[in-house]
């Protein structure tokens, strides 16, 4: 009787929207960039599921009525890369010769340091599309026999990490021009690096969602044909 | 959120899904469907306003909408702590890399086009 309560989809939507919230204030007030909302939101649910003792396809199956938003919400990225279309076309050569080289160099490293350290290979498949946003990598590491959600949780890694050595990696190499900052940032560092372009220039922000989407279209469109 | 807003967008995650079943099986239905809105609306030459406006909702509760398949994390295969280290060291080792190797070579190609 408990448990169908528990696993009723309005009850997981609650507690969803309870760790979304408070995740949203934690970030508001702390400006961390370590306390993502997504990375707080999966710990507060995670020791949710385990105090209340229900299992991960339960809430699952629950929290349909979310899931089922990810596909068009992803393809709302459409909307900003539109909006910027007019810098594109300015750019259009350069911009694909970063993305290009950029994207090849960072999975292939990627790859290369995986296996170094040893890493089998269902983990380096999650682990291939690190630095593109989060709703693009998890159906293409799955695609090519890793998990979602490694990916997700790798994917969270990249942009704390990549956000976090990006302003002193751009200062040594003296890299002063908002697009390339901009475009950088959301190359390697997604949505969480977006966030920080932001607070840098509104032309460095918008670079930087650029970046992050040219990225995860060129990943998508390429890796199939590396990897297969 | 509007109802025109929804149906485009739902709809071409729709049609990128049905194209990536019978034919593209290698790339993502929802990147299809962002090829196909970016042909659409590049074609209209604007933006319908409603359409910014669902947009603009939708990619703002992003992160509550990714939560939920993220979470499966609880449910994987424990990870032994030397691959989460190599893991890390992975990205790390990467991004030292890429990082500075992107924002050179576009500043690099921009410097270039201006001084020409």
């Amino acid at each position: 009787m408990t448990h169908s309560f528990l696993t009723q989809p309005l009850f997981a939507l609650w507690m969803t929207l309870a760790a979304f919230q408070i995740a949203l204030v934690v970030q508001r007030r702390t400006r961390s960039l370590v306390l993502q909302p997504v990375l707080v939101t999966v710990c507060l649910l995670a020791g949710a599921l385990y105090v209340l003792d229900i299992r991960y396809d339960d809430y699952r199956s629950a929290s349909s009525m979310l899931s089922i938003l990810l596909g068009p919400t992803t393809v709302a990225l459409a909307i900003p890369l539109c909006q910027n279309i007019a810098r594109v076309r300015q750019l259009l050569t350069p911009l694909l010769l970063t993305v290009l080289a950029g994207g090849v160099l960072g999975v292939g490293l990627t790859l290369l340091f995986g296996w170094l350290f040893g890493l089998p290979g269902h983990l380096l498949m999650s682990l291939a599309p690190k630095s593109v946003t989060m709703p693009i990598a998890m159906p293409l590491a799955e695609k090519f026999g890793g998990l979602a959600a490694m990916a997700a949780v790798i994917v969270m890694f990249t942009g704390v990490i990549g956000t976090a050595l990006a302003p002193p990696l751009l200062r040594l190499l003296k890299v002063e021009d908002p697009a390339a900052r901009g475009l950088t940032l959301g190359m390697n560092a997604h949505a969480i690096g977006t966030a920080h372009a932001l607070n840098e220039s509104q032309e460095t922000g918008a670079f930087a969602a650029l970046g992050m989407i040219l990225l995860g279209l060129t990943t998508a469109l390429l890796l199939p044909f590396v990897l297969g | 959120m509007t109802v025109p807003g929804l149906l485009i967008l739902i709809g071409s995650y729709l049609m990128g899904a049905v194209i990536s079943l019978w034919w593209l099986p290698e790339i993502p239905g929802a990147v299809i469907g962002i090829l196909l809105l970016v042909a659409v609306l590049s074609l209209l030459g604007r933006i319908p306003d409603y359409l910014s406006r669902t947009s603009a909702t939708l990619l703002q509760y992003l992160p509550l909408i990714l939560a939920v398949p993220a979470l499966g994390i609880v449910s994987a295969d424990k990870l032994p702590p030397p691959q989460w280290l190599g893991l890390i060291a992975a990205i790390t080792l990467s991004l030292l890399i890429t990082v500075p190797f992107c924002g050179w070579l576009l500043q690099r190609l921009i410097q270039r086009r201006k001084s020409k």
